[in-house]
């Protein structure tokens, strides 16, 4: 993306002129206040919505392009928050399907290709159920599937595990550990600070602009930063703070509950040696 | 008892009912809310938080054999009471786009105090609050129109339209998913600060458990439509195999306390709200250095 700004007819400007590149197996985490314009960098990426200026290019293709559609999202597939927005067909495998079938696959690739893909989630078994059977987590599984049928090179992922539960967000949460493990790679928009700290690049927005760019270890370090964002760090790294301003010995910048409790313990030992 | 805002006995509830589709959202579900509490209802997806909530709030009729007292009224026997208690009762539906009606965002926000007859610089000042309050600013955002606005605004547009005419009872179903953290923790404290305004009484539902300690008084575990458990906020800790048999697990300082127990320093921790929590440790850690 290079020096793009979009805004809506009878809106405000929602970006303002934002270069930034993702690379190829990249694990990217998009975190911004609510309405900082999030959904709408996401939707810039595969081409469904336009930059009102700037360039955006999908591996050298530029989105604007007419004809580009297909291979801009075959190659950037994106999930949504509610599954129920796209989920098209009333059989699980021929929704898995629907987005390649649209590639011109021959009949045993494209049989593979679905069967891999319910595989990754875990719905083979239920191939030939009606989505609408499916539990929450399971549609969102569905729905991944989808999007991985299309074996695309990047995945974006909009606030997909914001209504999930605690269980349905580990399951959908395992299955983009697994993909990116595979190769591909994953952007994901998220108000959960548990889930951006696994990424290797965080991407803040803020005021249409990137606000930070860089490993989440040190946005969350930053004292200031993250609330002017509309951010908070990470629980157990807020619990460090407060442990840090009464035990220096305790960082305030810890990023997990296991690092966490072995300081604590640490700074136990430190006080019987001494 | 007196102060009971709401008092649910043997609440069942199933859709569908008499087709092969019937499904039993609710089943037997048992509590009293009283005046002034915030309680959470937890649960896994499809535990039946949702159903609890509509039914609380008359949207959803339920079985025969069902007792629900709102404000000390059996709403069962007297359906038409409903009239009376509505404007008391604020209600949030899970998905914000299904209670928004107006172009604008002030318009919506108005909504319900136009139904009560306010008008003129009443109704000005109380939208511009109830705006405020949830963290939408009144010059930027009045005249928005809705259409405009990402996921995370329209619950909060929602969410000033159910607060604008101050209810005594708020039926808020997973009032901060899709908000920022800054916002998500201003809501909770909004929550705080209208119980300590007016004795404003919270039924919640949520699938985030990390923000409820130092906020909810109760949770209120649901599991295959039946409330499993009625946790103290303050005995989290205690907990902790009750909720993960359920599908959930303890906020992250949670599971510091526990890895400290484990591993031989006790936390004698009543709260998890981080301040509190840090304090106990300190206290622990002072004891164990002597």
């Amino acid at each position: 993306m290079s020096d793009v700004s979009f805004q809506y007819p009878g809106g405000p400007l929602v970006l303002r002129s934002i270069s930034l590149r993702i690379q190829r197996g990249e694990f990217v985490a998009i975190v911004g206040r609510n309405g900082s314009g999030k959904s709408t960098l996401c939707r810039l990426m595969n081409g469904l919505l336009l930059p009102s200026s700037g360039t955006v290019l999908v591996e050298g293709v530029d989105t604007r392009l007419p004809g580009t559609e297909l291979f801009v999202r075959a190659t950037v597939a994106m999930v949504f928050q509610i599954p129920d927005n796209q989920i098209v067909a009333t059989v699980v495998e021929e929704d898995v399907a629907f987005g390649p079938e649209n590639l011109g696959l021959s009949l045993p690739e494209l049989r593979e290709r679905v069967r891999a893909a319910l595989e990754a989630v875990g719905l083979w078994e239920k191939r030939s159920w009606p989505p609408h059977f499916l539990s929450e987590a399971e549609k969102h599984r569905l729905v991944l599937a989808g999007a991985l049928a299309l074996r695309p090179r990047y995945l974006v992922l909009d606030e997909t595990t914001a209504m999930l539960d605690q269980s349905g967000r580990n399951q959908v949460f395992n299955i983009i550990r697994e993909v990116h493990k595979q190769g591909t790679a994953v952007v994901l928009v998220t108000h959960d600070m548990r889930e951006a700290r696994e990424a290797e690049r965080v991407i803040a927005l803020g005021a249409g602009t990137v606000a930070y760019d860089g490993p989440p270890s040190e946005l969350f370090a930053a004292a200031e930063l993250p609330e002017q964002l509309g951010l908070l760090p990470p629980p157990a790294t807020r619990l460090a703070r407060e442990l840090h301003r009464r035990i220096s010995a305790i960082p305030p910048h810890l990023l997990w509950p296991q690092e966490l409790a072995e300081a604590i313990w640490s700074a136990i030992d430190g006080r019987r040696r001494s | 008892m007196a102060d009971a805002v709401l008092e649910v006995t043997n609440l069942s509830f199933t859709y569908l009912p008499g087709t092969e589709f019937a499904t039993e959202a609710l089943r037997g579900v048992q509590f009293t809310l009283h005046k002034g509490e915030i309680v959470a209802v937890v649960g896994q997806s499809g535990a039946g938080k949702s159903t609890l909530l509509q039914v609380c709030a008359g949207l959803l009729w339920p079985a025969a054999g069902s007792n629900l007292q709102v404000f000390g009224i059996d709403v069962l026997q007297n359906p038409s009471s409903w009239a009376k208690l509505r404007p008391r009762i604020g209600v949030l539906l899970q998905r914000p786009e299904m209670q928004l009606i107006e172009r604008l965002v002030g318009d919506d926000v108005a909504f319900a105090l136009r139904q009560q007859g306010l008008s003129g610089r009443e109704l000005a000042q109380r939208v511009e609050w109830a705006m405020e309050a949830v963290g939408l600013g009144f010059a930027v955002f009045r005249d928005r129109r809705v259409h405009t606005l990402s996921g995370g605004e329209l619950r909060k547009v929602a969410l000033a339209g159910t607060i604008a005419p101050r209810p005594e009872l708020l039926l808020l179903d997973e009032p901060t998913a899709g908000l920022d953290p800054v916002s998500k923790l201003n809501v909770l404290r909004l929550l705080a600060s209208l119980r300590a305004a007016y004795g404003c009484t919270v039924l919640m539902t949520t699938t985030d458990m990390e923000d409820l300690p130092g906020f909810a008084d109760r949770l209120l575990l649901l599991h295959n439509g039946q409330v499993v458990g009625e946790v103290a906020a303050t005995e989290l800790v205690c907990a902790a195999s009750l909720l993960r048999e359920h599908g959930l697990d303890l906020p992250e300082a949670g599971l510091v306390v526990e890895e400290l127990s484990r591993r031989g320093l006790p936390v004698s921790a009543t709260s998890l709200e981080h301040s509190e929590l840090a304090e106990a440790i300190c206290r622990s850690l002072l004891f164990s250095g002597t």
